[in-house]
């Protein structure tokens, strides 16, 4: 391009005094000026891809996450639906009365004498002596993840290897028991044990909690755990094992300086 | 030979720079084009995506899972239980199981005299005239503790023998898991 094309249009009488600057940006003005409208339209396509496109994309991205969340959810809820209209109730009532009955919510004082006295029945020994332990009275909640126990001291009389049939029998009896300690010396034995109760979690159950089938091992243990013994609900037999059991005397509580309770009916 | 013009009339340089600009422009209208399109496009593919018609099927959903409400707290309350009760049963010392592995073991002319679990030891002192069911004795529960992990340290730690009631008595010891 030469100077003349580029000075096109100046009026070179009028600028005589015109500054070198100004005369140089004028020509490189004109020289590019064909490039200005290219230019801006590029500029726009950043614009457009900076401020629409790519929050379009991450836009889009986030919907399809959402959806991809939101149809597995909803997979979920079918899932459960269809689980539901499947789930026999009286079955499902009767498993959840016996696993209580196993592992209680509460401290199951009834639920611990039976044991014992059934297990007593089974072996054959007799109870001369038992103790509770009640610990801290206050409430607990099904958020606790340890699992709190009561102690009970028991003294019993028979062989050794009744002392150790009644302990295998325990182990089969609700509620749930560990054995802590077994002292035996011709004829005589004191045992503890220790009966587990734990809470029920919180009762706010959403209808979009997610459920699932009793896996293999899950269905295993329900099948064992109902061949239990003491998992009935009915107080006859309680008071008709209590009647063949030689288990008497009154009943005492005691608080103690530590603020735990002690219970036996024999104080 | 004056009217012989050996300049070219076009200016090469001029016609350069045109062509440049003319594909600038066609780049400048093509991304343009391509970038506003590709948003267009973007921004029906979001519209269309079926967000709210999937949220209206979990409302369907929702609305007949209450009607079984009772049944899914029941269920999750007996999952609970399963996993709270195989907890405990991981925890609690299997002493019943332990006992078992040497008190099955003993002959029947043998009686225990003491047997004791404390403190994750285990003794057992068992009585009889028969010095052949007691090695027999001795001889299966050390077989028998060696088949499990539950034992360790398992040792006889006495054997006596009481002249007055002719009788020997055997003491095992061992710690326990």
């Amino acid at each position: 391009m030469d100077i003349n094309s580029s000075l096109k249009g100046v009026d070179l009488k009028k600028s005589a005094n015109i500054n070198i600057d100004k005369g140089a940006a004028i020509i490189t003005y004109n020289k590019y000026k064909g490039y200005t409208l290219p230019l801006a339209v590029l500029a726009i396509s950043v614009l457009i891809l900076l401020f629409l496109l790519i929050p379009g994309i991450n836009q889009l991205i986030a919907t399809q996450k959402l959806l991809d969340e939101e149809t597995q959810k909803l997979n979920m809820l079918q899932n459960n639906y269809n689980f539901l209209i499947n789930l026999d109730e009286q079955q499902s009532d009767a498993d959840l009365k016996t696993l209580t009955k196993i592992l209680p919510i509460e401290k199951d004082f009834f639920g611990m004498m039976t044991s014992v006295s059934k297990a007593s029945s089974v072996a054959g020994i007799s109870i001369d002596n038992y103790k509770f332990y009640l610990g801290n009275l206050s409430k607990l909640t099904g958020e606790d993840t340890q699992y709190p126990t009561i102690l009970m001291d028991l003294a019993l009389s028979g062989s050794g290897v009744s002392v150790n049939n009644f302990i295998n029998e325990l182990y089969k009896t609700a509620p749930l028991v560990e054995v802590s300690t077994i002292k035996y010396q011709t004829g005589k034995a004191s045992i503890t044990l220790a009966f587990y109760f734990k809470p029920l979690p919180p009762q706010n159950i959403a209808n979009d909690t997610p459920v699932r089938q009793l896996s293999a091992i899950e269905q295993k243990l329900l099948n064992s755990l109902r061949t239990w013994s003491n998992i009935s609900e009915d107080q006859a037999e309680f008071f008709g094992a209590i009647g063949s059991a030689t288990i008497s005397g009154s009943v005492n509580f005691e608080a103690t300086s530590s603020g735990d309770v002690e219970f036996s009916p024999f104080n | 030979m004056n009217s012989i013009n050996f300049v070219t009339g076009k200016n090469l340089d001029l016609e350069k720079q045109l062509e440049k600009v003319k594909y600038l422009k066609i780049a400048a209208i093509a991304s343009l084009l391509i970038v506003a399109g590709v948003s267009v496009i973007i921004f029906i593919i979001t519209l269309l995506l079926p967000v709210p018609s999937v949220r209206k099927q979990q409302d369907q959903a929702l609305l007949g899972i209450s009607k079984f409400h009772k049944k899914l707290v029941t269920h999750v309350l007996v999952l609970d239980r399963l996993k709270n009760i195989t907890g405990v049963q991981n925890l609690r010392k299997d002493y019943p199981q332990i006992a078992n592995t040497i008190i099955n073991k003993m002959p029947q002319d043998l009686l225990i005299s003491t047997f004791n679990i404390e403190n994750g030891v285990f003794t057992l002192t068992v009585n009889g005239a028969s010095l052949f069911s007691i090695n027999q004795f001795v001889d299966d529960a050390i077989v028998a503790s060696d088949k499990t992990e539950n034992f360790k340290n398992f040792k006889v730690t006495g054997l006596k023998y009481d002249p007055e009631i002719d009788q020997y008595a055997l003491t095992f010891q061992s710690d326990v898991f």
